[in-house]
């Protein structure tokens, strides 16, 4: 058991070497990274099977408090904005919690614990990184295109005529990894959830109609996280005088 | 009075780039600022059209304080024109029709003529036009919103004598037909000496008689 961890660990200080001589500034992460990824799994996989006894209110509550650590992670991408907290928030909240509620009420997917907690989670995971991505974007667009934002206001055309030049790639590059992954299902990666399923004695194809969904939830839910991120930032981006926030760029 | 700048002082990051300036400017009046790069001259203009809030001070236009304006209506009739062009759309007759979707083809082909552009660019994109193209091109999308002062940010950097003598013409012919007031920043000194009714130099972020 220690063993394949220990390989593990030497793989990422390898990473962490490389990223350190190239002075990428994501020595921190990767292994802050590695050890939380560590300690939460470890600790997850005591308390797993507690979790999947829990009753649809306290499942509801862990929910909320995962969609609370995938806010806390994806917040700081977005900290050029004076509100980035409250933007991510409302974006991984609204996007997750939608699209389970309405798998739930149609009876796509089971109202069991041990259903409503692996999928939410990694709905949950994947708003985080389409918000993260979102945010990145749109720093480097403001960046990038301050001249093009400058030049429409100047010429007295709204700030959200100007933001929608900006608006498009951020959306397109948050949801790009999602899209991939659904074009690629089956092809190129073979999904962990549908593996254990079959690993497990599940029907196979059953188990592939579940993977369908759960991309379909996980593409649905990034889309709409991406899309608030963007349309709730225009609102920071200029203040009441169709001025850009200088403190942005 | 037009335009008038009262005691406007602009700070970036605790540091004074613009210190206490003054300017009034009247209908028809073409004023050259006089700067180095970095002396702030931009800045001054930028603050003209409100894209940029002051730090402290005022300005007036046509006796009302700018941020009382709706701030599009503002910058239609104090328009900006930024040092480098910059297309905002995929062809030069659409650079016309977002600032006012009614123009049609025949208007924009007539105010290219009249200044000295081949309409068969219409369909073509800016950026695969000449500099000088571009220059005139930034300058004449702005005056489809008729304003009342067009501000020039270094408007020769990029160009070249013959495009320059051209700039000089429609400067003279916007300021003589309509009326336009001109504030132009330039380092320029043949080319503002030329055009300018008044000169000043900016210089350590104050503003001087030239």
């Amino acid at each position: 058991m220690i063993y394949p961890l220990l390989v593990c660990a030497i793989l990422i200080l390898a990473t962490f070497s490389v990223a350190y001589y190239l002075k990428l500034n994501l020595e921190k992460d990767i292994i802050i990274g590695f050890i939380r990824a560590l300690v939460q799994v470890i600790i997850l996989s005591f308390i797993i099977l507690k979790l999947f006894q829990l009753s649809n209110f306290f499942t509801f509550i862990a929910l909320i408090i995962m969609a609370f650590f995938g806010t806390l992670t994806a917040y700081p991408h977005g900290k050029f904005l004076k509100k980035s907290f409250f933007i991510t928030m409302l974006s991984i909240y609204t996007s997750s919690f939608s699209i389970l509620l309405i798998m739930i009420v149609a009876k796509a997917i089971d109202n069991k614990a041990q259903i409503v907690l692996p999928l939410g989670g990694m709905v949950i995971g994947n708003a985080m990184n389409s918000v993260s991505l979102a945010f990145d974007r749109l720093k480097g667009e403001l960046k990038d295109k301050k001249l093009l934002i400058e030049t429409m206001l100047s010429l007295g055309l709204p700030g959200k005529y100007a933001f929608n030049k900006i608006k498009k790639p951020c959306v397109k590059v948050a949801m790009l990894p999602k899209i991939n992954n659904m074009k690629s299902l089956g092809l190129v990666w073979i999904p962990g959830l549908m593996a254990g399923m079959i690993l497990g004695g599940a029907n196979p194809v059953k188990a592939a109609i579940y993977q369908v969904i759960i991309i379909t939830m996980i593409v649905v839910s990034s889309f709409v996280a991406s899309l608030i991120v963007v349309e709730i930032s225009k609102y920071q981006v200029f203040n009441k005088f169709e001025q850009l926030n200088i403190k942005i760029i | 009075m037009l335009l008038q700048v009262s005691n406007i002082t602009f700070k970036y990051n605790e540091n004074i780039i613009l210190n206490n300036i003054n300017l009034s400017v009247n209908k028809g009046d073409i004023i050259v600022i006089i700067g180095e790069s970095g002396s702030g001259k931009s800045t001054f203009l930028k603050l003209l059209n409100a894209l940029i809030p002051p730090t402290k001070g005022k300005i007036f236009f046509n006796g009302k304080d700018i941020y009382s304006y709706n701030p599009s209506n503002l910058r239609k009739k104090i328009c900006f024109i930024p040092q480098v062009p910059i297309a905002i759309s995929e062809n030069v007759f659409n650079e016309f029709k977002i600032i006012n979707p009614e123009i049609k083809k025949e208007d924009v082909a007539h105010l290219l003529h009249e200044f000295k552009l081949n309409e068969n660019i219409l369909n073509k994109s800016m950026n695969n036009l000449s500099i000088g193209q571009q220059q005139r091109i930034s300058i004449l999308r702005g005056i489809i919103n008729k304003p009342e002062i067009i501000l020039l940010d270094e408007p020769t950097s990029s160009l070249d004598e013959e495009n320059i003598e051209i700039l000089i013409e429609i400067i003279k012919k916007l300021n003589s037909k309509f009326q336009i007031s001109f504030i132009v920043v330039t380092h320029n000194l043949k080319f503002g000496n030329i055009i300018a009714n008044r000169k000043y130099l900016l210089k350590k972020g104050s503003l001087q008689n030239f």
